[in-house]
């Protein structure tokens, strides 16, 4: 039986390390990478408190997680696709300069 | 069991730092997917089969087949917005560095400083209560990945359109 205090100080790193990544990425394909990482930190805690409890709330709750992270995804890609299109880089800093 | 569970959530850890300072989107994808499996093995480790293989199945083959195809399609090969040679540079890291520093210190002593032995009693209810509403639950997350995917459609239309 794992311990609840190693599984969520993992949880704790995963989502620091998803943050930090957050802070320090301009590109924004990286920046969404970095998204994931930090919501797979708190699936991690999910996870373990469910374990923890020995009930499937925590499951459920995982796995409602996961499909909002995909959803997610999909819309931070299609932005990405358009931010390509239109203003031809990846530079998340650019959207902060005024256009007509 | 629990030397399985360091080696794991120790290769977790590592991957997911090589992902956030990697320039090269191929090596981000496959560093991205041994950590999410990483996970996925300290989740069989505790227990949770069915939603460990529904984690792999959903969150691990959506997550890696997005950005797989979206870098296929758009042909991203390199991190282009960070031009310096070895990296990004020290300037921009150190300051974000030193603030999620100081924010895991405070969670790790959060985590620590817990007394966990009194979270035993008194969750009966709150699982009475919501076994009904998985249901409910299982509908909204089904109409936010048609939400998401319409939206998706949307855009991408609409900029096709425009030229």
């Amino acid at each position: 039986m794992i311990p609840l205090m190693y599984g969520l100080i993992v949880a704790s790193i995963l989502f620091v390390i998803g943050l930090l990544g957050v802070m320090i990425r301009r590109n924004l394909y990286f920046l969404l990478l970095s998204l994931v990482i930090m919501n797979n930190g708190a699936i991690t805690a999910l996870f373990v408190a469910s374990s923890y409890w020995q009930q499937s709330d925590g499951e459920v709750l995982a796995i409602l997680a996961v499909t909002t992270v995909l959803a997610q995804i999909v819309v931070g890609l299609t932005l990405l696709v358009k931010l390509i299109y239109r203003r031809k880089n990846f530079n998340i800093d650019s959207l902060s300069e005024m256009k007509g | 069991m629990i030397v399985v569970f360091y080696i794991a959530s120790i290769i977790a850890v590592v991957a997911s730092i090589i992902v956030i300072f990697c320039r090269r989107v191929e090596k981000a994808i496959l560093y991205l997917a041994i950590s999410l499996f990483a996970s996925a093995l300290i989740f069989i480790l505790l227990k949770t089969y069915i939603s460990a293989v529904l984690y792999i199945l959903f969150f691990i083959c959506g997550v890696i087949l997005l950005f797989l195809a979206v870098s296929i399609l758009l042909k991203i090969h390199k991190d282009s917005v960070e031009t310096n040679k070895h990296g990004i540079s020290p300037k921009i890291w150190l300051g974000p560095l030193v603030l999620a520093f100081i924010l895991l210190v405070i969670l790790i002593y959060g985590v620590v400083g817990t007394d966990y032995s009194q979270f035993k009693q008194s969750h009966e209810l709150m699982h009475q209560m919501s076994i009904y509403a998985y249901v409910l639950m299982i509908e909204l997350a089904v109409f936010l990945l048609l939400g998401a995917a319409v939206i998706a459609y949307y855009f991408i239309h609409r900029m096709f359109s425009e030229k």
